[in-house]
């Protein structure tokens, strides 16, 4: 029989897959003539973190999650933070079997009320996330998700119908940026942004500031322009500070004061919840009420000192704080 | 022609010598390695880890390290961003 090849729809770059390669992203491969996503139930990373360090700041402010990865990307970012389990083949890296059921299973076991495919991309893990964020949903744990959104729209919508929320990072507005130092694009990222609106879960916004590519100040004003006028302007946006790595060791890290202009901007531009990411101790990093500014949730890096919010609502004025604040489990 | 190999023609009416650069192993070295993979092949998943194929059991195609899973991992420092 002729080797066939196939074709993965999962994510724009609709790989053509010969028989015993691997797609873009190295996890998913034709392997007799099917399409087999490798690292299902195989993840590289199994962590408890705060739910800050995702970034999530609205999201359930100061409980733990289980944050799991499997190997590989869709996308080459040169500045990739975690590159040695973004960017390895899956059968280069140890991985523990944590299959769906066992994932949520061990969550329940370790009282942690959330759980996040996070740290590479879950997206291009898709399998494993659908499955994980269904399994979970059976026990009463919410799933979150922490991804670039390069994928395509049907897939992006049948998962954002089982997960709970997800935290979209958005490398630069500008599609020359995504093709040269990302191997992605701009419009299917935007394109997530607004499902995941539409789809009723809870969304955060991050960009990577990196001194030099992305911190130039009509890329930042379109960014929050478009962030304002199509998801609104309660949707909390984390700038986050470049520090060296991966193929980006050649660029210093983002000054603070980049940061704090590109701050501005998002709040000029009618953002209400702004932050800035990988600057401990910033100001920044407690949310104050978008509407009498008292601080509502007190912050020193991703510890959560106090949560003021009461039902929803800030306690000086009121005015309702848009996130997830209730109990978890 | 040193007395070994004199000793060969002798035997065989053939001339030989020793090769160089070959590696010999004695059989107690075999018989390590031997008990080693049948040990190793007993040991429960938990306690070995294991090479274990993405695909299906006995597929071709590449194999991911399985390494036994610990509670400790859990909470451990680990570098990995978001």
């Amino acid at each position: 029989m002729a080797p066939r090849t196939v074709e993965c729809r999962l994510c724009p770059k609709h790989c053509r897959i010969g028989e015993g390669e691997a797609g873009d992203c190295r996890i998913r491969m034709n392997l007799g003539g099917r399409l087999r996503a490798v690292t299902y139930g195989m993840a590289v990373a199994a962590h408890i973190d705060p739910v800050e360090k995702k970034p999530f700041f609205h999201y359930h402010p100061g409980a733990r999650i289980l944050s799991i990865a499997t190997a590989g990307c869709n996308m080459h970012c040169q500045g990739c933070q975690n590159w040695q389990i973004s960017q390895a083949n899956p059968e280069d890296l140890e991985a523990v079997a944590l299959p769906p059921e066992a994932l949520a299973d061990l969550a329940v076991r370790e009282r942690v009320p959330l759980i996040a495919c996070t740290y590479t991309e879950p997206l291009a893990y898709y399998e494993y996330t659908l499955d994980t964020a269904r399994a979970a949903r059976e026990r009463g744990i919410p799933t979150a998700i922490v991804s670039a959104g390069y994928a395509n729209d049907e897939p992006v919508r049948a998962l954002f119908r089982e997960i709970d929320a997800a935290t979209i990072d958005v490398k630069a507005f500008d599609d020359a940026y995504y093709r040269r130092y990302c191997d992605g694009g701009l419009r299917p990222v935007l394109n997530t942004l607004v499902a995941a609106r539409e789809a009723g879960i809870w969304l955060e916004v991050s960009n990577l500031v990196v001194p030099g590519l992305t911190d130039r100040t009509d890329g930042l004003r379109e960014l929050s322009a478009w962030i304002h006028r199509e998801l609104g302007p309660d949707t909390p946006l984390h700038f986050l500070r470049f520090v060296p790595h991966h193929r980006m060791q050649n660029l210093p890290p983002t000054p603070v004061a980049t940061l704090e202009r590109a701050w501005e901007i998002a709040r000029d531009a009618g953002l209400r919840y702004v932050y800035l990411g990988n600057v401990r101790g910033h100001v920044s990093e407690s949310t104050r009420c978008g509407s009498c500014g008292e601080v509502i949730i007190d912050r020193v890096g991703y510890q959560v000192q106090e949560v003021r919010v009461e039902d929803g609502r800030c306690p000086g004025c009121g005015a309702p704080i848009p996130g997830r604040f209730g109990r978890t489990r | 022609m040193s007395g070994r190999a004199e000793e060969a023609v002798r035997k065989d009416g053939v001339g030989q010598v020793d090769a160089g650069y070959e590696v010999g192993i004695s059989r107690r070295t075999l018989l390590g390695m031997a008990t080693l993979a049948v040990t190793g092949w007993l040991l429960p998943t938990g306690a070995a880890g294991r090479w274990q194929s993405v695909a299906w059991p006995g597929a071709a195609g590449p194999r991911i390290a399985v390494v036994p899973f610990h509670r400790e991992m859990l909470r451990a420092p680990h570098p990995w961003a978001g």
